[in-house]
């Protein structure tokens, strides 16, 4: 009998302690997110703004001489993209909630990176998307506007629909829509440094006329003059990497600069690296032989590409590390982003 | 040997209750994910075992009810092993290796309670031969099930009919054994003819589910 209690005592205590732990340590999962994101931009001096996940809580920092923290938000907030000033001095950035719901708004902040001091510039009741600094005018601010939509029952989340370009000027405050599109989905906003045009990725729906024939469309490259915007160009790319959607334009060198599977590594895990498409030449090079995840790759006003690798790719913590290259794939370096 | 087997419960539960307490503290730790009614649940039942082991004159003891407790730890070491497969490494290896040991020891334990303490030959013959059908039934409808939440769509109100052949078994398996103790052999035996059938019955369930919902 005395060993029956005493079994049951150790259990109880020990199943207890283990209880009262997981209220303790537990963590929420909207707190898990850790890491560096593929949010970043860099100005023409090389300052880089990017966006860090603390236990969560998305975390503006930027880096020019040093590193420093701009902004933290909660955990249940995102920041959906952000835009470094030419100057970089400031950064714009666009908040929302993390898991989208119908009351849902964006706002666009501008935050002094010295002061930390931060304002809103507007609020929309919609989805603020991307954001991109016009390279002709600093002034003018372009981004991906979308409508809520809920694919599914009532309580399921929601996902951005109905996209459109619009731009905002930052000296007046005045917004304009360029675009009457109310695209399914558009990504890759780019601003060209020539002309008075946009690049953008989306669907090439322009026959579909039902939902199902929409599903089997293939995402593709736009040219967008702003002056007469349904005289859209496509942009050819190469044939099998129809599908891509991790991917850069740099429109200056008439190239593409996008994420592909280059193999296998000795776990039969693939690896991705970045290649480059030139759409004069048609010709495709390989940039960077890291072997593990190459992804986001960004054209920063310094004229580098910057991208995210993760060399954790396949297991259960990613292990985001920034780097940077020239366009031609030579010069492969990390960016250390600590002090 | 036949001390070594009665014995093997205990030990068992003793495993199982470590086992559960590592994969739980782990879990949470590393990964901050405290599955605590897993956890209730596991120790419940290891706690279960651990008492009907130790306590040879209670009801807890009586070989059926022994074997529920044992069927019962397998299904909670296997959430535990499959919630340390998804762990990081080297947890992950380490502890899931003790989860499948663990799960191996547990189904013998469920053959040496049945036949180490069975006077009868027959008996014997027949709780073998009916363990194996049932723990072959088992995992191919927990498989079949795992494989149906993954692909399905909808029509997950249907994947009842896949329990159906276990319910079954566990009928065919109750009347086998009344027979067998009121001497009727060649009526028991008779059933076991009908026990291959059941795995057939849940393969050809399983296809026409399948079918239906384009799986296969």
């Amino acid at each position: 009998m005395k060993k029956t209690a005493l079994f049951t005592c150790v259990i109880v205590l020990l199943t207890g302690t283990c209880l009262l732990l997981g209220f303790a340590y537990s963590i929420p999962d909207e707190e898990k997110q850790q890491g560096l994101t593929g949010l970043f931009d860099v100005s023409k001096h090389g300052a880089i703004a990017y966006v860090q996940y603390e236990r969560g809580k998305p975390t503006l920092y930027a880096k020019s001489d040093q590193v420093r923290q701009v902004v933290q938000l909660p955990a249940d907030q995102s920041i959906q993209d952000l835009t470094i000033m030419p100057d970089g001095k400031t950064v714009l950035y666009v908040n929302s909630d993390k898991e989208l719901n119908a009351e849902s708004t964006s706002s666009l902040h501008q935050v002094d990176i010295q002061s930390g001091e931060d304002e809103v510039l507007f609020t929309r009741d919609a989805i603020v998307m991307e954001l991109v600094i016009d390279p002709k005018d600093e002034n003018r601010l372009f981004y991906l506007q979308a409508a809520q939509f809920s694919p599914y029952s009532p309580g399921a989340s929601l996902y951005p629909y109905d996209f459109d370009v619009h731009s905002y000027q930052l000296d007046s405050g005045e917004h304009e829509q360029h675009t009457e599109l109310n695209k399914y989905s558009m990504a890759s906003l780019q601003v060209s440094s020539e002309d008075e045009s946009i690049y953008i990725q989306m669907d090439d729906d322009v026959d579909a006329e039902t939902d199902e024939v929409v599903i089997e469309t293939k995402g593709r490259v736009f040219k967008i003059p702003l002056v007469n915007p349904n005289r859209q160009l496509v942009i050819s790319i190469p044939e099998d990497t129809q599908d891509l959607y991790d991917f850069v334009l740099i429109p200056d060198r008439s190239e593409l600069v996008y994420q592909a599977i280059a193999g296998t590594n000795s776990k039969g895990i693939y690896e991705y690296e970045l290649f480059s498409y030139n759409w004069e030449t048609q010709s495709i090079n390989q940039l960077t032989e890291l072997h593990a995840y190459a992804e986001y790759p960004i054209y920063g006003a310094d004229g580098k590409v910057y991208f995210v690798v993760d060399h954790e790719f396949g297991e259960r913590r990613p292990d985001n590390r920034l780097y940077k290259m020239d366009p031609d794939g030579s010069n492969v370096e990390e960016v250390t982003l600590v002090n | 040997m036949v001390s070594s087997f009665v014995k093997l419960p205990f030990f068992l539960s003793i495993f199982a209750l470590l086992f559960t307490y590592s994969v739980y503290l782990l879990q949470l730790f590393t990964l901050g994910d405290a599955y605590m009614g897993w956890l209730l649940i596991s120790i419940v039942m290891g706690s279960a075992l651990l008492f009907s082991s130790t306590h040879p004159k209670s009801w807890m003891n009586r070989r059926s009810v022994m074997n529920t407790f044992l069927v019962l730890n397998t299904l909670s070491v296997g959430y535990g092993t499959f919630l340390a497969l998804g762990m990081l490494r080297p947890y992950s290896s380490i502890l899931s290796i003790i989860g499948y040991l663990l799960v191996a020891g547990i189904v013998i334990g469920i053959y040496a309670t049945s036949l180490v303490r069975e006077p009868s030959a027959n008996a014997k013959v027949l709780h073998g031969f009916t363990i194996t059908i049932g723990i072959a039934l088992s995992a191919g409808t927990l498989y079949f099930v795992y494989i149906f939440y993954l692909f399905s769509e909808e029509g997950n109100s249907e994947t009842w009919k896949l329990f159906v052949p276990l319910g079954v078994y566990g009928i065919v398996y109750i009347i086998q054994m009344k027979a067998l103790k009121i001497q009727r052999t060649k009526v028991a035996y008779s059933i076991a003819a009908i026990q291959i059938l059941i795995p057939v019955v849940l393969m050809l369930l399983w296809k026409s589910l399948a079918a239906g919902e384009g799986i296969l």
